[in-house]
């Protein structure tokens, strides 16, 4: 339909125009004329009408265990994970220090600071689960191209949860992190994934020494913020240490040139204030070299 | 009367109710699934919308005549299923809304073939300062921009009253511009531009 703003514009046109070109829903107009939506409608005109209505019917979403509670459980990932800000905190620009007497995010409980290691089989299907996930959300054909074309760069399992940063492919600067809980037999609990970069053509080349940090991206969570940063590691760089406001050293895991880490931010609180101090990064060199305590934004990508 | 009608009746499956009904399903149906699709993953959407419509069935004789209030009236339902689904002290008053991926809707569509263009940056703009607004502003801009309600109808979605909503509104334009302006989109080849978004 077409939207009917109120009273005075609600943002300039030309805003309206891009932020309505961004709306996330992707439905077939005819939709209600298809089986699933009639059928769906046979089933409720059938229905008991006498059965009060606050009572939730069987076939919800979230009632029906574990495995659909996806998104809207109280422990789940909103969404797709929400990007927060990821700009400023990698830029410093509106970096707030939060203290951690603030709240603490339960949903991660099993989180900690080194990984798990799991197997290569654990590790495909983890990406796979990643690429299906992001294309329920767009599945265009433009989506399919990109996120079918990616690659697994790393997966990082801490605790019950699995980050998986994907990237490369037809578009070399897509990526994308996804965060997810398993069950014990694999099944999936909750979870989610944001956009994230992969750098691009006009990236310089990470230099043998250091890190380029493509991305940091904020999931929103029920209960608090969960930080994730990736990018790329240099030739002669063995171990990447975040330095983190809310849980001291965070080990990231190093696969295939890449590094990654993620961890549970504050509590919930608004968004401005749930922007997390930046961490620094240390650095062990082949040889034994430490470079200590770098500053996130001498991490940044330069030009070529 | 007899009994029989009465029944009949009571449980609501006289012909010219079903009829109505029907009909409000088949309007309204495509609009509703993308409200719950922006606030849930979408292989949740459907069957929550069937719970929405459920309970629209069980209170049909709340069904607001007009087919714009109506549709309100079921979006309003809809939030509040959501909210009821998260549980205990975990309860929230406003919903995470997604946005789409600015990069992957311009690669999808046209602008892409003007990349860089200032629809493709004010797109990264969106992206990046929408991701930093509250529930509650993503809510609000969310039921007028993308579900185009007026303020009334707005107001019976959230529960609040249209000068609430009102407010509400002028604070989430604020906020959205505000961080706009301070996420400002890069060109692809400046070092500083981490390209994010949601692929969603």
């Amino acid at each position: 339909m077409t939207p009917r703003l109120h009273g005075k514009d609600l943002l300039d046109p030309a805003t309206s125009d891009a932020l309505r070109s961004l709306d996330p829903a992707n439905v077939d107009p005819q939709v209600a004329a298809g089986p699933r939506a009639q059928e769906t409608l046979a089933r409720i005109l059938a229905s008991d009408v006498s059965e009060p209505t606050t009572t939730m019917p069987v076939k919800t979403g979230w009632a029906r265990g574990p495995r659909r509670r996806w998104v809207v459980a109280g422990s789940a990932l909103v969404a797709v994970g929400v990007l927060i800000a990821a700009p400023s905190v990698l830029k410093g620009k509106s970096a707030v220090v939060v203290p951690p007497a603030l709240g603490s995010n339960t949903a991660f409980a099993s989180w900690s600071p080194t990984t798990k290691v799991i197997t290569p089989a654990e590790a495909a299907l983890a990406g796979q689960r990643c690429k299906a996930d992001q294309l329920h959300l767009i599945n265009t054909a433009a989506a399919r191209k990109i996120v079918g074309s990616s690659q697994i760069r790393l997966v990082d399992r801490r605790g019950a949860w699995t980050m998986v940063y994907l990237g490369g492919g037809v578009q070399p600067d897509y990526g994308v992190i996804c965060l997810n809980e398993y069950d014990s037999h694999g099944a999936l609990l909750n979870g989610g994934g944001g956009g994230a970069s992969s750098g691009g053509p006009g990236i310089a080349p990470v230099a043998p020494d250091t890190v380029t940090l493509f991305t940091g991206v904020g999931f929103s969570t029920q209960s608090g913020v969960t930080w994730c940063v990736a990018g790329q590691v240099g030739s002669d760089v063995v171990s990447v240490v975040i330095n983190t406001i809310e849980h001291g050293p965070v080990e990231a895991t190093i696969q295939n040139g890449y590094f990654a880490a993620w961890w549970p931010g504050p509590g919930p609180l608004p968004m401005p204030q749930a922007v997390s101090a930046e961490p620094t990064y240390t650095l062990t060199l082949k040889g034994g070299t430490i470079r200590a305590n770098i500053p996130q934004d001498q991490l940044l990508p330069k030009l070529r | 009367m007899s009994t029989t009608d009465v029944s009949t009746s009571d449980t609501g499956r006289s012909p010219d109710r079903e009829a109505r009904f029907r009909t409000a399903y088949e309007a309204t149906y495509p609009d509703l699934l993308r409200f719950v699709q922006r606030r849930v993953h979408p292989t949740l959407a459907e069957d929550i919308a069937a719970d929405v419509f459920l309970v629209a069935w069980r209170r049909f004789d709340d069904l607001p005549p007009d087919a714009a209030d109506a549709r309100a009236w079921l979006f309003g339902i809809a939030q509040r299923t959501l909210l009821n689904g998260q549980r205990g002290d975990r309860r929230r008053q406003a919903l995470t809304i997604r946005i789409a991926d600015a990069i992957v809707v311009a690669q999808g569509g046209e602008a892409w073939k003007e990349s860089g263009s200032e629809l493709v940056a004010r797109r990264l703009d969106l992206a990046a300062g929408w991701s930093r607004l509250t529930p509650g502003h993503q809510e609000t801009l969310s039921l007028a921009v993308w579900d185009g309600l007026d303020g009334p109808q707005a107001a019976v979605v959230l529960g609040i009253s249209p000068v609430a909503f009102r407010l509400r509104l002028s604070r989430a334009r604020r906020a959205l511009r505000r961080y706009c302006e301070l996420t400002p989109a890069q060109p692809s080849s400046s070092p500083a531009a981490l390209r994010e978004g949601n692929p969603s």
